[in-house]
């Protein structure tokens, strides 16, 4: 079979192609099952087999009109409308606007006179601006094609609706849904396709021969590759279009052509009218549906009946592919000729039948992945009307007591928000994206928070077709979020307060108790060394008012300067050893070497910072031990490390330890780790702790190096 | 019997047998522990002031006071379990608590026969040194 046209085989192959790479993937784990047997008969009564008026019987323009899915006109060579094919448009407009309806056939009537003033194929343009291909056919009548539109004109959609307005159309809504788009050169092209069809046919009637049906098949062929695209795929319209060519070429009469699949399925009419003999078959059919090769048996069966009730003789293929099998049969009195047909039709339709399992079990595996994803998805249109939601989408709706929007609604006015609405809109007519957005929508107990992305719905040609929103309810992590950060605060809040308590009260109830002794004695040089007191319990409690704003604020006017921190070691070096001596403990330095160790910060800060630790980890080995300091510089960080072989640290106090007022020293303030912290962390920095039970402590802090940019 | 003691504390030798002390205060805070003193050196009590809980131990342990000060919030080791160890040590030492932060103490203050009460910072010198001379007398 010839597969010259359209590109369609290709796009059935890649379809095939990517469903086993999904297999493959394991990301669909099984196919269910595949339709068995399909079986389309062909019953027709020979009563005119030389008429050639035989193949314009409706039923072939329908499918025909079906597979392309546009309009098809037959006007007879006075202009009069013998048929208008097509579910959708206009039949349904014209029955209820009767000013459209003179308006067309005013047009009709005018064709063969605007045939004669212009070339085979041209553009002709309907009462409705819409373009129109029109031919002449070989018994003289007319075939029109078309009533469809070029997409990307935005004048003719104006136009259009001013021409809708002109003829008393105002349900515009359904009329738009209903136009299949399509540029003008694709329909000069169709139409060509057509043209050649109905003349093949037209030629087998007159000379019935076995090059003449091919020729006639071939174009069928080319007319279903067209369907072969993932957007327009139909099984029905091409079943319907290869059932009517045989009913056609079968020579018409009561004809029909139906299908079923293995198994236990009823009858389907495909084309055709009822029969008693359809009848038959279908309880037939019921009886035969489990046993063990229905086909075979179902053949025999049929060829008995048809045979020998009606004196015709019955033919059937039958054809395998990708596991779906089509069942083809012909009842009529020439067999010849349409045996070659059915050879070649019948592996046309197990290829549609085959797709069309694939897709169906593909869309259906879809439709559990797209409605399994917790995240809401809605995909809408190029003008943002709602094409789809999952069910994550319908559960947000209902879990806010919003009413679920349909398919069909514009997104704007639906509750999300004039933030959100309007990136559908963008993204929906460019391909601007908006990708982790947040908002917080709706109000009081409504009120929602949503993370979201909305990209466009890109086609092949990089216009954008709709949009895509993704939402994520983050409302109770949200609410979550702040409840835990106001009960840290609190927490916090409470721990300075316990702490403040601590440390204040001590001078306080010094001081206090100084006062009343004042009283009470008598001595005068007793008295001045109690007022001594009191004012050196003052300071106290002004130096650690001071002490705790610092650990917000540690470093409030310092000037920030670069600082060589081997060279600010250096400088601690007379004190810590004075200390590691006093203590016993053996101090051990290792400075970097190489490029110098600078950060930016403050000399002292930095200096209280190292004392600081170094003293902890002195006055932790209380008998006595090893303190190493060591210096290095690595991946841009300047790295200073404390390391003690002391008691370490129990696990409880790990979290506390740079809290304030956390301390295990009598008479330590608990500030000094705390301040020492938030020194770093303002320099840029991070000072870690890790510690083991009876092994030591080790403190690392780490700086971003400074480059000197001169 | 001549104990020595910690020079540190300002203390001189004595003999046990003739002066059981009256108080011992164990706080890490240097400024209670002076002001503690000088009330209680006012009222006429013999006084030794330690700031740690082992210091205090051995304090209690060579001197038997009548009655022992000790701070809840002692670093390490708290107060509850210095005055537990004090039980063991003298059964008729009397332990007085002292807090700056009452409404942190999450431990229970165990009502045994020794303990007379929780002294909350800031604290009023008359009432203390009625509550001294109550306790030892």
């Amino acid at each position: 079979m010839v597969h010259s046209t359209a590109g369609g085989f290709h796009k059935d192959c890649s379809l095939y192609l990517f469903l086993a790479c999904l297999k493959a993937g394991r990301i669909l784990l099984s196919f269910p099952q595949l339709p068995e047997v399909m079986i389309i008969t062909l019953y027709g009564m020979p009563d005119s087999p030389g008429n050639i008026h035989v193949p314009w019987r409706p039923v072939f323009w329908e499918a025909l009109a079906r597979t392309l899915k546009m309009t098809i006109a037959i006007i007879d060579p006075k202009g009069r409308l013998l048929s208008l094919h097509n579910p959708l448009y206009p039949a349904a407009m014209h029955q209820k606007h009767p000013s459209l309806v003179a308006a067309f056939n005013n047009f009709y009537s005018r064709v063969p006179q605007i045939f004669a003033e212009r070339k085979e194929g041209q553009l002709v343009f309907d009462p409705l601006g819409l373009p129109e291909s029109m031919a002449r056919l070989v018994d003289g009548s007319f075939l029109l094609l078309g009533g469809r539109l070029e997409e990307r004109e935005p004048q003719r959609l104006a136009e259009l609706s001013e021409r809708l307005s002109d003829l008393e159309v105002f349900d515009r809504g359904q009329f738009w849904t209903q136009m299949t788009l399509v540029a003008p050169e694709e329909m000069k092209e169709y139409l060509a396709m057509v043209v050649e069809l109905y003349n093949s046919i037209y030629h087998y009637f007159s000379k019935p021969g076995l090059p003449e049906i091919l020729a006639a098949v071939e174009n069928v062929n080319k007319l279903i590759a067209l369907t072969f695209d993932p957007e327009h795929f139909d099984l029905n319209a091409i079943m319907e279009l290869i059932a009517s060519f045989l009913v056609a070429i079968a020579g018409g009469g009561s004809a029909f052509a139906f299908s079923y699949e293995y198994p236990g399925r009823p009858l389907t009419l495909w084309c055709g009218e009822h029969s008693h003999i359809l009848e038959t078959l279908a309880d037939d059919w019921k009886t035969l549906s489990r046993v063990k090769d229905p086909a075979k048996t179902f053949d025999s069966l049929v060829r008995e009946r048809v045979e020998n009730e009606h004196a015709l003789t019955f033919q059937g293929i039958t054809r395998t592919r990708n596991g779906a099998t089509v069942y083809l049969g012909l009842i009529g009195k020439e067999g010849g000729h349409f045996r070659k047909a059915l050879v070649a039709l019948v592996k046309k339709a197990a290829i549609a039948l085959g797709v069309s399992s694939l897709s169906t079990v593909f869309q259906h595996r879809w439709g559990l992945v797209f409605n399994s994803i917790r995240q809401g998805i809605i995909v809408t249109d190029n003008r943002g009307m709602i094409l789809m939601m999952n069910q994550g989408a319908k559960q947000f709706f209902s879990g806010y007591g919003v009413m679920v929007p349909a398919a069909g609604q514009p997104v704007t006015g639906c509750g999300f928000g004039r933030q959100i609405e309007e990136a559908v809109c963008i993204a929906a007519k460019s391909n601007r994206s908006f990708m982790q957005k947040r908002s917080a929508i709706g109000e009081g107990e409504s009120l929602a928070h949503l993370r979201w992305d909305v990209v466009p719905l890109l086609r092949e040609d990089g216009c954008s077709a709709g949009a895509v929103l993704v939402f994520n309810d983050i409302t109770e992590p949200v609410k979550l979020h702040h409840e835990i950060q106001d009960w840290e605060r609190m927490a916090t809040a409470g721990e300075i307060a316990a702490g403040l308590a601590h440390e204040i009260r001590n001078p306080l109830a010094t001081a206090k108790a100084a006062i009343q002794l004042i009283r009470m004695v008598k001595d005068q040089v007793k008295q001045e060394e109690l007022l001594n007191k009191l004012e050196r319990e003052l300071d106290r409690m002004n130096d650690i008012l001071t002490n705790f704003l610092n650990i917000s604020k540690p470093m409030p006017e310092k000037k920030q300067e670069p600082v060589n921190l081997n060279q600010v070691l250096q400088e601690l070096l007379f004190l810590l050893n004075s200390e590691a001596l006093l203590n016993e403990i053996d101090l051990e330095i290792n400075f970097s070497t190489g490029k110098p160790l600078v950060v930016l910060g403050s000399p002292d800060s930095i200096k209280q910072v190292f004392l600081n630790i170094a003293r902890n980890a002195i006055e932790a080995m209380e008998n006595g031990g090893k303190l190493s300091i060591s210096t290095s510089l690595y991946n841009g960080r300047a790295q200073v490390t404390f390391q003690d072989n002391g008691p370490g640290i129990p696990e409880e106090n790990m979290a506390t330890l740079t809290k304030p007022f956390f301390t295990t020293k009598p008479g330590g303030t608990g500030l000094g780790l705390s301040i020492s912290s938030s020194i770093v962390r303002m320099m840029g920095g991070d000072l870690t702790i890790k510690s083991s039970l009876g092994k030591g402590t080790t403190v690392n802090i780490s700086l971003p190096a400074y480059e000197d940019k001169v | 019997m001549r104990i020595r003691y910690s020079i540190a504390q300002g203390g001189t030798e004595r003999n046990e047998k003739v002066n059981r002390i009256d108080v011992v205060v164990i706080d890490d805070d240097e400024g209670i522990r002076w002001i503690l003193q000088q009330t209680l050196e006012m009222g006429n009590f013999s006084c030794i002031a330690v700031n740690n809980a082992m210091q205090g131990i051995n304090t209690v342990m060579n001197f038997h006071p009548h009655l022992a000060i000790v701070d809840i919030k002692l670093g390490a080791v708290n107060g509850f379990e210095v005055a537990r160890m004090i039980r063991q040590i003298y059964n008729d030492v009397k332990i007085l608590f002292m807090t700056g932060y009452r409404e942190a103490i999450t431990e229970q203050v165990e009502p045994a026969d020794n303990v007379i009460g929780v002294l909350e910072k800031p604290f009023n010198v008359e009432e203390l040194l009625q509550l001294v001379t109550k306790t030892i007398s």
